[in-house]
C-alpha cells in the first residue's frame, strides 16, 4: 500500500477528506485535519498509513496515546521514531507534562479543530528495517459514539476509518470486571459500525487489523494473565463479533497508572482521580504487533 | 419532524411552545460524555444530529469562569430556529480540569419565532421568566415541550434589559452594526462585554435580517459552528488560523479603525443618534417592525422619515413646506414606512393648523395692542 502521494501542495487536498484547501490553510475547512499532514505526505513521497485510536468517552485514548508516542520517541523496544512536525509532540507533551503534574490530561472537546494530530515516521531496528509513516489523531470519545449512533455526524470519522490500515480499539477493562457491559455494547456498536462500513460480502471476514485494547487494567491484574480469556469473560458480545466477522483481531491488556489517590474540594462532591505515579505495562505491545500487520 | 409539527404557534396564539433538549456531559447507564442527555420528543433525529455537531462542549465556552454564558441561534435544516444557552455548570465529573458546560436547546417553528421579533435574547428572557431563571439540571428526567407566554407581557421586560452603550464604545458598536447589516460573514474578536454587543447590535437589526441571521457570543470558534456572526475570544495565533481557513472577516475591537463607508451610513448614522440620547428602546421598537427585506434606500428612508418627523413640531412654515415636499412623493413599499408617513402627514397637518391659527392670532394681537 506504499503508493506515492500525487497531491500537489498547490492544490492541498485534505488527506483525511479530500477536500481541496487554499495553499495555505493550516486546518482543513471541511473536517480541521491538519494540512502539515499533506505536505509531510507530500515531502515523503509515500502514503502514510493511520492508524485509527477509537474508544468511549474517558476509556483513556489520550493518556494511552501520549505515553505510546513517549515511548516510541525514547526508542523503547528498538523502535524509533521520528515526529514530523512540532504539532505531532503536542499530545505527548500535554500528556507528560499533566502526569507529571499528578493530573490526567484535559478531556478532549468534540470540536474536531481542537483534536491532536500526529504524523509519526516509525521503525523497528532489525536486520531488514523498514520505516512507516504513521498518522494517528487523538479523536473525542462523544465524537465517536455520536458517529456510531447517527452515522455522519462527524464524517471526519468516516473518513478516518476508511482510509485506516489499522485500528486500536480501547475498551475499559475496569468498568467490564466490575459487572458493567457499557464497554462490551460500545465495543460491539463500534465493530458493528465498521462492519457495516466495509460490508464484506457474508461470510468473508474484514482483513483489516484489529487490536483491541483493555485500559485500566490495573484494576484487575487477572487481564494481563489473558487478555482473550479476560474478554471472552467480560466483553462477551465483543469477542463474539470479533470471532465471526474479523480476520485480525488480537487482545492486549494494558496499564499506565501506578497508583491512583482520589481527592476532593471543599466546595463540590466531584471526586477527582489523582495520578500518584505512572508505571506503564502493556502500551507498547498493541503497536508493535498493529506495525507487524501492516 | 414528526412530532414538531404539532409545536407551531398560529396567527393569534396566546400561548407558544419550542421543544428543548439538554447537551452536556454526564455519566449514566447509557454512556459517558457529552451528548443530548434529555430532550422532548418533537425534536427530529436530523435535528438532533445538527445540535450534536454544533454544540459545545468540554472547554468551549470563551470564559472559563463559573459565571460564564454563551448563546448562538441559527436555522436548523428542516427550517427550524434552534437557540443554544450555554453556561458552565460546575466541575466536570470525571475530573479532568475544567467546568462541564451545559447547553439548553430550544428549537421553534419559524412563527414563533418571529413571535418573538426574530430576537434571540428575547426568548432566552421568556423562557427564564418561564423557569425563575434557572436552566434546566444535567440530567432531567423527562422533558415536555415549554410552554411561552404572550407577546404583550414580554415587551416591558424586554426594552428593560437593553442597556445604553457607553460613549467611548460606540464607535465599535456602530462599526459591528455596519458589518452585521453588510450580510458578511463576521468575527468579532475582544469585545469587552460581547453579550450587551450582540444585544445592542441586533436589536438595530430589522427582524427580516434577524429572522435569517446565525449568531453567537461567548462560544469558541469552531469549524463546527458556521454562523454568520461570531462575538468571541481567540488568540493571535487562532485569529490568524480562522482567516487562513475560512472565508471570514475579522473586527478586532480595540484596533478598530474609522468604518467603511458603507451603504448604510443613513441608517448607522440614525441609530448612533439615538443611541447617543438614550433612546434605545426606540431603534428596537422600530427594528422589530422591519419584517421586509430592507434595502440600504428602504432604510435610509425610513430613518430621513423618522428624523423629519421629529422636526415637524417645531417647524417654521417654511421648513414645513420644506418637509411636505420632501415627502409628497413617496410611495412606501414597507408596512412601518407606511406607518411612518401616515403619522408624518398627521403631523404636519397639526403643525400646519397650529401655525395658521398663530399667525391669525399675530394680527389680533397688534390691532388690540395698537
Amino acid at each position: 500500500m506504499s503508493k506515492t502521494v500525487d497531491a500537489s501542495p498547490k492544490y492541498a487536498p485534505c488527506l483525511i477528506c479530500e477536500s481541496t484547501n487554499a495553499p495555505d490553510a493550516i486546518l482543513c475547512k471541511q473536517c480541521s485535519a491538519p494540512m502539515a499532514l499533506v505536505h509531510e505526505a507530500h515531502a515523503q513521497e509515500r502514503e502514510p498509513r493511520m492508524v485509527s485510536i477509537l474508544g468511549d468517552s474517558n476509556v483513556g485514548k489520550t493518556v494511552y496515546l501520549g505515553f505510546l508516542l513517549d515511548m516510541l520517541s525514547q526508542r523503547a523496544n528498538d523502535f524509533e521514531a521520528v515526529p514530523r512536525g512540532a504539532y505531532s509532540v503536542d499530545l505527548q507533551q500535554i500528556v507528560i507534562s499533566h502526569m507529571a503534574y499528578r493530573m490526567f490530561p484535559p478531556k478532549t472537546p468534540m470540536e474536531t479543530d481542537e483534536w491532536n494530530w500526529t504524523y509519526y515516521q516509525v521503525c523497528k531496528r532489525g536486520s531488514s528495517p523498514k520505516w512507516v509513516d504513521l498518522v494517528m489523531p487523538d479523536v473525542a470519545g462523544e465524537a465517536i459514539a455520536a458517529e456510531v449512533a447517527s452515522p455522519s455526524t462527524f464524517r471526519i470519522i468516516q473518513n478516518l476509518l476508511q482510509k485506516s490500515s489499522g485500528l486500536l480499539l480501547l475498551v475499559d477493562a475496569a468498568l467490564a470486571a466490575n459487572g458493567s457491559a457499557q464497554p462490551d455494547f460500545f465495543a460491539l456498536k463500534m465493530m458493528s459500525y465498521i462492519d457495516t462500513m466495509f460490508a464484506c460480502k457474508r461470510g468473508k471476514r474484514i482483513s483489516m487489523p484489529v487490536a483491541i485494547v483493555l485500559t485500566k487494567a490495573d484494576y484487575c491484574p487477572e487481564c494481563f494473565d489473558s487478555p482473550r480469556r479476560f474478554a471472552e469473560a467480560n466483553l462477551n458480545r465483543l469477542w463474539n463479533v470479533c470471532e465471526s466477522r474479523f480476520s485480525k483481531v488480537e487482545f492486549f491488556a494494558s496499564s499506565v497508572v501506578g497508583s491512583l489517590a482520589y481527592a476532593t474540594a471543599g466546595d463540590n462532591d466531584v471526586v477527582t482521580p489523582v495520578p500518584l505515579h505512572t508505571a506503564l505495562r502493556g502500551v507498547l505491545e498493541p503497536f508493535e504487533w498493529m506495525v507487524a500487520q501492516l | 419532524m414528526d412530532g414538531g409539527a404539532a409545536v407551531t404557534a398560529s396567527a393569534g396564539a396566546r400561548v407558544m411552545h419550542a421543544e428543548q433538549a439538554v447537551f452536556t456531559s454526564i455519566r449514566s447507564p447509557m454512556g459517558e460524555g457529552y451528548r443530548i442527555v434529555a430532550a422532548s420528543r418533537g425534536i427530529s433525529p436530523d435535528e438532533k444530529r445538527e445540535l450534536v455537531q454544533s454544540a459545545p462542549s468540554h472547554g468551549s465556552l470563551c470564559d472559563s469562569s463559573p459565571r460564564a454564558t454563551g448563546l448562538a441561534s441559527f436555522a436548523l435544516n428542516s427550517g427550524r430556529r434552534c437557540i443554544f444557552l450555554s453556561r458552565n455548570g460546575g466541575t466536570e465529573h470525571t475530573g479532568r480540569g475544567g467546568c462541564r458546560v451545559l447547553t439548553w436547546v430550544l428549537v421553534m417553528e419559524p412563527e414563533v419565532f418571529r413571535r418573538f421579533r426574530c430576537d434571540p435574547f428575547e426568548v432566552e428572557g421568556v423562557v427564564l421568566r418561564e423557569t425563575e431563571g434557572k436552566l434546566p439540571g444535567t440530567s432531567p428526567a423527562r422533558m415536555e415541550p415549554i410552554a411561552l407566554p404572550a407577546e404583550n407581557d414580554r415587551r416591558a421586560a424586554h426594552a428593560d434589559q437593553l442597556g445604553t452603550p457607553p460613549k467611548r464604545d460606540l464607535n465599535q458598536v456602530t462599526h459591528v452594526l455596519s458589518a452585521m447589516l453588510a450580510q458578511r460573514r463576521t468575527l468579532v474578536v475582544g469585545a469587552p462585554s460581547p453579550r450587551a454587543v450582540l444585544r445592542l447590535v441586533l436589536s438595530a437589526t430589522p427582524a427580516a435580517r434577524r429572522q435569517r441571521l446565525s449568531v453567537s457570543y461567548g462560544l469558541k470558534f469552531s469549524p463546527g459552528r458556521r454562523y454568520e456572526f461570531i462575538l468571541a475570544d481567540a488568540s493571535p495565533s487562532e485569529i490568524e488560523r480562522v482567516v487562513r481557513d475560512h472565508e471570514i472577516d475579522v473586527i478586532r475591537w480595540e484596533s478598530l479603525s474609522t468604518p467603511a463607508r458603507s451603504p448604510f451610513r443613513t441608517w448607522l448614522r440614525f441609530v448612533r443618534q439615538r443611541w447617543e440620547a438614550g433612546r434605545i428602546g426606540e431603534v428596537d421598537q422600530l427594528s422589530a417592525e422591519l419584517t421586509e427585506d430592507c434595502s440600504p434606500m428602504l432604510l435610509e428612508r425610513i430613518a430621513n422619515l423618522c428624523e423629519d418627523l421629529e422636526r415637524v413640531p417645531a417647524a417654521d412654515s417654511s421648513l414645513l413646506s420644506e418637509l411636505t415636499r420632501r415627502h409628497l412623493k413617496a410611495r412606501p413599499t414597507a408596512d412601518v414606512q407606511r406607518r411612518l408617513l401616515s403619522e408624518f402627514h398627521a403631523a404636519a397637518e397639526a403643525r400646519r393648523a397650529a401655525l395658521e391659527q398663530a399667525e391669525e392670532a399675530a394680527p389680533a394681537e397688534g390691532e388690540e395692542a395698537t
